[in-house]
């Protein structure tokens, strides 16, 4: 199932989402996810409002920055959106990467 | 500042495809995905998952069509042993071994499928064994 985030903000469904021509748009307005480290101010909101192009091309900036300041649980709702983003590109590797008797590891950070 | 609507305009510049790398690999697996059959309004604008589902299909698709093959190769396996006792030097046969009178059965008989192949057989015997007799007994008649 294709991960997409949904929340309900005065009376009307949303629904989050990015597809491959909104992370190309979104590439091409500057937006690097690269650099939420660096830049989290710019970036992050950046990062909130595209995932409305998919679903909710029509909505206005100043509405998506009025929905951002009412969520709740900031730090998980960017890592999910980075994660959404990621998606877009992470589906396009074979899933046999993912089968059993491939070496698992893991890190110490 | 004078908002904006989000979505930006999607004009295709090549010198700004070869600036960006998302879109840059995007566009290098779109010709995979094409030659699968996903149209490229499914694959730019369909869910991320539409992907997974293409390259499983692909493979069902390729097992298909080995074991397609794999049967094909069978019929020709078959064909050219019905015609060995023909080609075989100082053989006596005249006539090469008839080919199969069915397909080669690719599903499991339904336990009905099995009693009507059995009561078949019976009654094929059967006929024999009456027309055997028939025979046998003109000779005494």
């Amino acid at each position: 199932m294709a991960k997409c985030l949904n929340f309900n903000f005065e009376g009307k469904d949303y629904t989050l989402e990015f597809n491959k021509t909104t992370v190309a748009t979104m590439e091409r307005q500057g937006f690097n996810l690269q650099e939420v480290d660096t830049k989290p101010m710019l970036t992050l909101p950046k990062l909130f409002q595209g995932a409305f192009m998919m679903h909710h091309s029509s909505i206005r900036n100043e509405k998506i920055d009025k929905i951002y300041d009412s969520m709740g649980n900031k730090t998980e709702l960017i890592s999910k959106l980075a994660e959404m983003y990621q998606d877009t590109v992470a589906t396009l590797m074979d899933e046999s990467e993912n089968e059993e008797g491939n070496i698992q590891w893991k890190v110490n950070w | 500042m004078e908002s904006e609507l989000v979505s930006g305009s999607l004009s295709y510049n090549k010198e700004v495809v070869n600036t960006t790398s998302l879109e840059k690999i995007f566009n290098q697996h779109l010709p995979y995905y094409l030659a699968m059959g996903m149209s490229a309004d499914e694959y730019w604008n369909g869910s991320n998952d539409l992907v997974i589902a293409y390259r499983k299909a692909d493979k069902e698709k390729r097992k298909r069509k080995n074991v397609e093959s794999w049967v094909n190769g069978m019929y020709t396996y078959l064909a050219i042993l019905d015609n060995v006792p023909i080609l075989r030097p100082f053989s006596k046969a005249k006539e090469p071994t008839p080919y199969l009178k069915e397909p080669l059965p690719i599903y499991k008989e339904t336990k009905e499928e099995k009693i009507e192949k059995a009561k078949n057989k019976y009654n094929n015997v059967l006929s024999k064994m009456f027309k055997f007799k028939e025979i046998h007994n003109s000779k005494y008649e």
